[in-house]
């Protein structure tokens, strides 16, 4: 089987009701870049990454080669996040040819299903900050999630009563977590968390700006609180400092940004032997989310045990066409979980209509 | 495809004319060679430094498909606490995984980066009963002759005989050949430093295990008062064994062995580990000829870093000592042509295992 083409689709979905975190303009679209890998043998690869590599690039590395081929490949493009797409399709292809889940193909899953969490509950432009966010917190909860994300940042007075209102909506048996979208310095980071600690929030993501790691060590230390971070950065090398130090207590890479399946699987490594959690980001099309779900199908509990600590899925509950319409392939949520797919490659489809319909 | 059987074969090879390295002289060889079985006929070989006990294989492997190699390998490796027993186990589903898909390892790996590797003649022990400077000047003079582009010779024996036989094997080989010391961990901080200035002379690829490898803090003392590469790890098992090491850049190179420090999967993470932390892997192999296949799949896929018009080379030990469970128990053979090794093309790890020499090893 070799590649016989790389076609990338640069998509964007229309945002119908536009929303923002703390420290983003209002949110209109949500554009999205799709990997399209074809081959000799008919067979179809889907992948999603962050841009788009040259012609010249694909034609020197990609075209003609193997799928199975896939780390000479990723490695001879030397743009890790550019390439994420791309490494992600190989796999998908690799599945397909072989008739196998991607899970297989990385040794095997350990789970059947994850806990998946609800992120979304940014503002919304117009109408009540706190009125809109408990609403959308009861619906998710109706929906069948039990753990959320909210967004916060929005200054000590703000972000307890976001965090406050919702916990008195939903009670105790369901997670809270806070995402401060990199919005406080380091004092503020604390004087917040501290006031947020009596509502049991189940981790506090992205506190300050991404390279004060000396800063994320203060709030470590400071609170009382899982403390996430990392989702932006691209490479196994860009990971070491944060995870050396233990800046955070969990780090958040993206496949699609961080280097598909085979940088996730050795910043994964890097984690694990420094003893720092991962729980990948999510929030994107719906072939991110397949590639998301694969890898936490792999992702071994650590330590393990009767009890052992959820490896959350982030599920974007925010409006995008380009997770729900792009594919006939449905991921769920039912009692808090979702199954983790168990179909050739990736395991969905993409509707050629749909990425015409969202061209950009 | 699933997993019937585990047959752990345990062999002892006795030398006929015993070598010695800075502490002990080797009078048997042993190495324990995997044979995994499978519903379809299929069979596996992995060579470990012992084996899983018979209730971890029945909990995390029989029955079960290779394809699940790392649930099945972190099963039996339990944390990296029995990674070492667990080795032989993994390799030997690696070699079923291409031999069902007629893919070699290094395809799985996500394909070869090379399909040669430099070796290094790894030998030059102590030979018992002959003057050790002259038996060592004749073995490197035969390397020189057979083209090796580098040697690895054993140090320990203290400081005068180390300066005296680092010397003589550089004259054997002349002054293009890269030349590489072993001290097996035999000496404390103070002599290791001492010694390492007597012989920087000789112009050294790299300096090996000069201390234990628990002693993090003496080797970022060496390397602090040393200027060639400080090299070590063989003996550690399981992915977080080498944390400290690697973290404090305490090494220039870690060698994970793959029949002890956890087979491919281990292997891999411990590469992630070292490379996030700019160490480099240069793999440990001394032993059978299925740990040498293993090796040289592992080799050909470890990447350049940093990728270079001339890297420095992912040096393949090749183990020259008299060793049947190396040369007698297999057919196949890894020759050196112009100092290269050649990556093997064939199924799985390309190797098969005589059952007639299994039993005439077998303890």
């Amino acid at each position: 089987m070799k590649i016989t083409d790389v076609i990338f689709h640069d998509l964007n979905y229309r945002v119908k009701r536009r929303y923002r975190n703390c420290c983003s303009p209002w949110i209109d679209s949500r554009p999205a870049s799709v990997v399209e890998v074809r081959t000799d043998n008919g067979l179809v690869g889907w992948g999603e990454g962050s841009g788009a590599l040259s012609r010249e690039a694909i034609e020197t590395h990609v075209i003609g080669k193997s799928p199975f081929d896939y780390e000479v490949i990723f490695e001879a493009l030397d743009q890790v996040r550019l390439a994420c797409g791309v490494e992600i399709a190989l796999w998908d292809l690799m599945g397909k040819a072989l008739d196998m889940p991607v899970y297989q193909l990385l040794g095997g899953s350990r789970r059947s299903s994850v806990m998946a969490y609800a992120s979304g509950f940014f503002q919304l432009e117009g109408g009540d900050h706190v009125e809109a966010v408990v609403e959308e917190a009861h619906r998710c909860v109706g929906e069948g999630f039990r753990a959320l994300k909210l967004r916060i940042g929005f200054g000590r007075e703000m972000d307890e009563r976001l965090v406050s209102s919702v916990r008195e909506a939903v009670g105790d048996g369901v997670g809270v977590a806070g995402d401060v979208n990199l919005g406080y310095d380091v004092a503020t980071a604390i004087e917040v968390g501290l006031k947020l600690v009596p509502y049991d929030l189940l981790w506090y993501e992205e506190p300050t700006v991404g390279d004060d790691l000396d800063g994320y060590c203060e709030i470590k230390q400071a609170l009382p609180l899982c403390v996430t971070g990392a989702e932006g950065l691209v490479g196994l090398r860009a990971f070491r400092e944060i995870v050396q130090r233990r800046a955070v207590d969990v780090i958040q890479p993206d496949i699609s940004r961080a280097g598909g399946f085979t940088e996730g699987r050795r910043i994964a490594a890097l984690a694990s032997a420094h003893r720092v959690g991962v729980m990948p980001h999510m929030f994107g099309t719906v072939i991110r989310l397949a590639a998301t779900l694969q890898w936490l199908a792999t992702l071994p509990e650590d330590p393990g045990g009767i009890h052992p600590t959820p490896c959350y899925l982030e599920m974007d509950v925010m409006e995008n066409g380009l997770r729900t319409d792009l594919s006939p392939t449905r991921f769920d949520v039912e009692e808090g979980i979702v199954r983790i797919p168990d179909g050739p490659g990736l395991g969905v489809e993409i509707d050629p209509e749909a990425l015409r319909r969202y061209a950009r | 495809m699933k997993i019937t059987d585990v047959i752990a074969h345990h062999l002892t090879y006795k030398t006929k004319h015993p070598y010695a390295n800075s502490f002990m002289y080797n009078r048997s060889r042993s190495a324990t060679v995997i044979e995994v079985r499978t519903d379809n006929g299929l069979v596996g070989w992995g060579e470990g430094s012992g084996a899983p006990d018979q209730g971890a294989l029945e909990t995390h492997a029989i029955g079960e498909s290779p394809f699940d190699y790392e649930v099945i390998y972190d099963g039996l490796a339990q944390g990296g606490r029995n990674a070492r027993a667990a080795c032989g186990v993994e390799i030997a589903l690696w070699d079923l995984m291409g031999k069902a898909l007629d893919k070699p390892v290094y395809e799985l790996l996500g394909g070869a980066r090379r399909n040669e590797v430099t070796a290094y003649a790894s030998g030059l022990f102590k030979l018992e009963g002959e003057d050790h400077a002259k038996s060592l000047y004749d073995e490197a003079s035969r390397y020189r002759d057979q083209g090796f582009l580098a040697v690895k010779m054993k140090i320990g024996f203290g400081r005068e005989v180390d300066e005296e036989i680092v010397a003589s094997v550089r004259k054997a080989i002349g002054p293009d050949i890269a030349l590489a010391v072993d001290a097996n961990c035999r000496y404390d901080v103070a002599t290791a430093i001492d010694v390492g200035r007597r012989i920087d002379a000789y112009d050294l690829l790299w300096y090996e295990e000069p201390i234990a490898p628990q002693d993090v803090d003496g080797y970022c003392e060496i390397k602090q008062a040393l200027p060639m590469r400080l090299a070590g790890a063989e003996s550690l098992q399981g992915l977080r064994a080498y944390r400290e090491l690697v973290q404090r850049r305490a090494l220039h190179l870690i060698q994970p062995d793959i029949s002890i420090a956890g087979g491919f999967t281990e292997g891999r993470r411990i590469w992630s580990l070292a490379t996030a932390h700019h160490v480099r892997t240069v793999p440990h192999m001394w032993g059978g000829i299925v740990r040498l296949a293993a090796t040289l799949h592992w080799q050909a896929t470890l990447p350049d870093d940093p990728v270079a018009l001339n890297p420095f080379p992912c040096y393949l030990e090749y183990d020259m000592t008299e060793n049947g469970i190396r040369t007698d128990l297999s057919p196949t053979t890894f020759l050196l042509e112009d100092g290269m090794v050649k990556i093997p093309d064939a199924p799985g790890l390309g190797v098969e295992v005589d059952p007639e020499k299994l039993a005439k090893y077998a303890r």
